[in-house]
């Protein structure tokens, strides 16, 4: 499958990930593996941006899977790294959703040692969240 | 003393004997036991030892806690038991059942007339499609024998073989859960396969697929009749556009409940909107993406645009 250009990617993928769509949605997992050629992880405070009280009525659980990347190596590291804006984002939108739903969704946040790294670098904590811990294999 | 005691013992023991014969035997499990006739004395002769009959339904449920907890092999010996054990023994049994190249010639051998087959007691049923362990074609002659059948797992990795013709297959009308982990099918030999489970609910697709021609997957999904409200797992390969819109296109539309997506970035877009369609029905997701190299192309893209 030839890959679409980033433009057509972003319109597409706007149009497709809205929360809002889904009003009965109870449970939502997030995760995000790293290849060798690297990327980023906008796609997630993207979608969490889209989960509202109003409209996601029923939501109980999101669980954000940051945990087994079976590629630790600089590569990955420097991914990570270069995706310090996404990161924040999505602490901010964890964070936000904690408060908008007033802890009544079950956020956990599962992350390995990479990860955790990089968090520490970038000091980015999610506060209000569970966040469960994921030992490497 | 002694005699009057032990006379006293002997009449209550004739009485316990005579209340034995008179009343009915109580169900309780606890009466069953061979404690009560050694205690009997010795003089008495004839002795009438009533073994309670324990009621089927308590030995299913017996059997069914002990195929939770113990091997084939118990579960095997508990058939020898009593004819009663039997049904409830082999529907454990031939619960699962997966058939490759080399047990089915053995089923054949030991079931030749398929209505005498324990085949209706197969829930699961596998079946090998590739590599040199596949089954031969004549076997889908043999599947509406599983008339319960409810799930079916087509399994296998490896070449390819010949004169595979899903059409042709004949499935259980009362399969609901298509599970598929193949890398030897193509998207319209997928299609072929859903159109036949009219009562499907459930559907897993992983592993890999044959690129076909695009033109040979327009108006794909349109024969589809399922009632797709159950799960949906699209893994791997099988997250692809020629399936995704095969699923769209299903006239009577999509109504799954849960849906569990693994794919790369680039496969994202029509993967969420998948899940989008189920709309209303959907409870819960799972989404996750393999990150390459187009996701950072569409991270930078976006930065320019804020900018």
């Amino acid at each position: 499958m030839p890959f679409p250009d980033a433009d057509s990617f972003v319109e597409a993928f706007e149009r497709s990930f809205d929360f809002s769509k889904l009003p009965n949605l109870q449970e939502v997992k997030l995760g995000f593996r790293a290849g060798r050629t690297g990327g980023g992880l906008v796609w997630i405070p993207m979608a969490l941006s889209t989960v509202r009280p109003a409209t996601s009525l029923r939501l109980s659980t999101i669980r954000l899977d940051f945990a087994p990347s079976p590629l630790v190596n600089r590569s990955v590291l420097s991914l990570l790294e270069g995706a310090t804006d996404d990161l924040r984002r999505v602490e901010y939108e964890v964070a936000r959703i904690e408060r908008e739903f007033e802890g009544v969704v079950n956020l956990t946040v599962v992350r390995d040692s990479v990860f955790k790294a990089v968090l520490a670098t970038l000091n980015v904590r999610f506060r209000f969240c569970r966040v469960e811990w994921h030992s490497m294999t | 003393m002694g005699s009057k005691t032990s006379k006293a013992k002997r009449s209550t023991s004739r009485e316990r004997q005579t209340r034995k014969v008179t009343q009915p035997p109580p169900i309780a499990p606890t009466t069953y036991s061979k404690t009560s006739t050694t205690k009997c004395p010795t003089s008495v002769k004839t002795r009438i030892v009533v073994i309670p009959r324990i009621p089927q339904d308590i030995v299913d449920e017996i059997l069914d806690r002990l195929a939770a907890n113990s091997s084939f092999r118990t579960l095997r010996a508990c058939t020898l038991v009593s004819k009663s054990w039997v049904f409830p023994c082999r529907r454990h049994l031939f619960h699962t059942a997966l058939f490759t190249a080399r047990n089915i010639q053995r089923w054949f051998r030991l079931f030749p007339v398929p209505e005498e087959s324990p085949a209706h007691h197969v829930r699961e049923l596998g079946i090998w499609i590739a590599g040199q362990d596949w089954v031969p074609e004549r076997f889908f002659e043999y599947t509406p024998c599983f008339t319960n059948a409810e799930t079916v797992r087509l399994l296998g990795y490896g070449g390819v073989p010949p004169l595979r013709v899903p059409s042709l297959w004949k499935f259980p009308q009362s399969v609901t859960s298509l599970v598929v982990n193949s890398g030897v099918v193509t998207p319209v030999q997928i299609r072929d396969i859903i159109a036949q489970l009219r009562n499907l609910d459930d559907l897993s697709l992983s592993g890999s697929l044959i690129r076909v021609d695009e033109r040979a997957l327009v108006g794909i999904g349109t024969v589809l009749t399922g009632g797709f409200g159950g799960k949906l797992l699209l893994r791997d390969e099988c997250a692809d556009e020629g399936i995704m819109n095969m699923l769209l296109e299903i006239p009577t539309g999509l109504h799954f409940t849960e849906v569990n997506i693994r794919c790369t970035g680039e496969r994202l877009p029509s993967s969420v909107k998948l899940a989008a369609v189920c709309g209303r029905t959907l409870v819960k997701l799972s989404c996750t993406i393999i990150v390459h190299g187009i996701l950072r192309a569409f991270s930078q893209s976006r930065r320019k645009k804020t900018h």
